[in-house]
């Protein structure tokens, strides 16, 4: 069978992928990187540690960068990350505005404009046991976003059961494009398609990365039917969302917590139907969180979409139904 | 005499002239700073409760002030806005260079300006505001004297200028 990617190749979100990024690093390293020859859609993080090497990781691998913009698998003539390129990178994240993002900050990340998540780290000041700021930031990590329109398209007839939706779970490993994917099912379920009509779906998207709110604006496209609740807890937000937009199905990213567990049960119970990614790299793999374990054991999900880890982002390993059969691919998992 | 009457009146007017100039711009000192301190307290506003990026602050805040501050945040805010090929300490040197230009600040104040660009755009809100708060006492100080300077200069410029402009004449005689 061939393999089911979900990012197709020549996408040409080139451009725009470019200015997001490129405009937000110090002029420096915004000059190197500009001269290298990659494309853009396969770039995945961007990591910039004071004193450290410039790396990328381009198409699932590392690569350092050097001065002449070439990318290579060795360290040696890679760009050193100085103070003044970390500050510069900071200050244009923040749009010279710091204090506008401390209660991101506090949770270690910021999401821009494009939904790029970058995540921060550096000198923690604490106060009562509670994080106050994050001080000396010196350890960037740029994650791109990737918004690929119809990347869901050959999962959605896997996924559908008739006339609705099933419970789906998307099972990823970091980087792979569990989001990505999320947020086109979303966009395609809300817009409507061949196999199903329009619905109203509600988002909580508290790390701001499926709808990329900016000042309450979504910058990606997530279909005309969908609320999103931006920035807020996911346990909150979907009792929220039922309580107040009536959706028919509520998608959230990286269901964790033993709350975001409860308030999966209140939302099916409501008859909403959910769609939820969590990382992992198989069923078997998030079966050893008891929580998670409590929701396939008692088949709260009907579709499992698992990515795979190892090869090139997007591509999908298999696809289970409830109770553990194969749909696509994969090996059966024991339930 | 006529000539001579042309002349003192001439004199007379210019030492009014003189004097009602060094009034205005003691004057319009008081004034640029009790923009400054205006400014300062819409930065706190914004700090506190807007919580706008710095750039759309300066925006918001360039059409509520008057006059070189207003400019200054005007100048601010092109250069913030300039999709990001300057630093922030870069922008506020540039846009501290023209209000120096266009201002009647001296050194001193200059370097409250200086200052109040070293304090804003960082993390810790509280700390932000307890420093501006401390600056904004300075400026509120520096205000008041110039204040009442204004008012003393007003009056012994004016008197000066009139008195100045007849000894002038009176010698000439």
């Amino acid at each position: 069978m061939d393999n089911l990617l979900i990012m197709p190749k020549g996408k040409s979100i080139h451009n725009v992928l470019e200015n997001e990024i490129l405009r937000i690093l110090s002029e420096r390293l915004r000059s190197i990187l500009s001269k290298t020859d990659i494309n853009w859609s396969y770039l995945q993080e961007i990591r910039l540690r004071v004193n450290e090497p410039f790396i990328i990781i381009y198409c699932n691998k590392e690569y350092f960068v050097s001065e002449d913009g070439r990318i290579r698998d060795t360290r040696r003539m890679a760009v050193v990350v100085t103070v003044a390129d970390v500050n510069d990178t900071l200050e244009y994240i923040s749009n010279y505005s710091l204090y506008a993002y401390e209660d991101d900050i506090r949770q270690g990340f910021i999401t821009i404009q494009g939904g790029h998540r970058i995540g921060l780290a550096g000198k923690v000041i604490l106060e009562n046991d509670n994080i106050k700021c994050v001080r000396h930031i010196s350890f960037i990590n740029i994650r791109v976003s990737h918004e690929i329109k119809g990347c869901s398209h050959k999962v959605m007839p896997f996924i559908s059961l008739k006339s609705e939706i099933a419970h789906t779970l998307i099972i990823s490993p970091p980087r792979c494009g569990k989001t990505t994917l999320l947020r086109d099912i979303i966009r395609s379920l809300s817009d409507g398609s061949d196999l199903l009509p329009g619905m109203t779906v509600g988002v909580v998207d508290e790390r701001s990365e499926i709808g990329a709110c900016y000042k309450g604006v979504p910058q990606n496209d997530i279909g005309i039917r969908t609320d999103i609740l931006d920035g807020c807890p996911k346990a909150h937000g979907m009792l929220m969302l039922i309580r107040s937009m009536s959706p028919q199905v509520i998608a959230v990213d990286e269901l964790g917590g033993y709350k975001d567990i409860e308030a999966v049960y209140d939302v099916i119970n409501c008859g909403c139907k959910i769609i939820a990614t969590i990382h992992g790299n198989s069923v078997d793999d998030i079966k050893t969180r008891p929580g998670i374990r409590k929701l396939i054991d008692e088949r709260v999900f009907e579709r499992y979409i698992v990515l795979h880890g190892a090869r090139r982002p997007g591509e999908v390993q298999a696809i289970f139904d409830g109770r553990g059969s194969v749909i696509y691919g994969g090996d059966k998992f024991v339930n | 005499m006529l000539i001579k009457l042309i002349g003192g009146v001439i004199i007379i007017t210019a030492s009014c002239g003189i004097g009602q100039t060094i009034a205005y711009n003691q004057e319009m000192l008081a004034r640029e700073l009790a923009e400054l301190l205006s400014m300062i307290r819409l930065v706190k506003s914004e700090l506190k409760y807007a919580v706008n990026d710095l750039p759309e602050a300066f925006a918001d805040m360039a059409p509520r002030l008057d006059g070189t501050i207003g400019g200054f945040c005007n100048n601010m805010a092109e250069l913030l806005n300039s999709n990001h090929v300057i630093s922030f300490q870069d922008a506020w040197g540039r846009s501290m260079d023209k209000l120096r230009a266009e201002s009647r600040f001296g050194s001193t104040y200059m370097e409250h300006v200086s200052r109040l660009g070293s304090i804003i755009g960082y993390m810790d809100v509280d700390g932000q505001i307890m420093r501006l708060e401390l600056l904004e006492d300075m400026i509120e100080h520096d205000y008041k004297k110039e204040r009442e300077k204004t008012k003393q200069t007003k009056k012994l410029s004016g008197s000066l200028g009139i008195f100045g402009g007849l000894f002038l004449v009176i010698l000439m005689l």
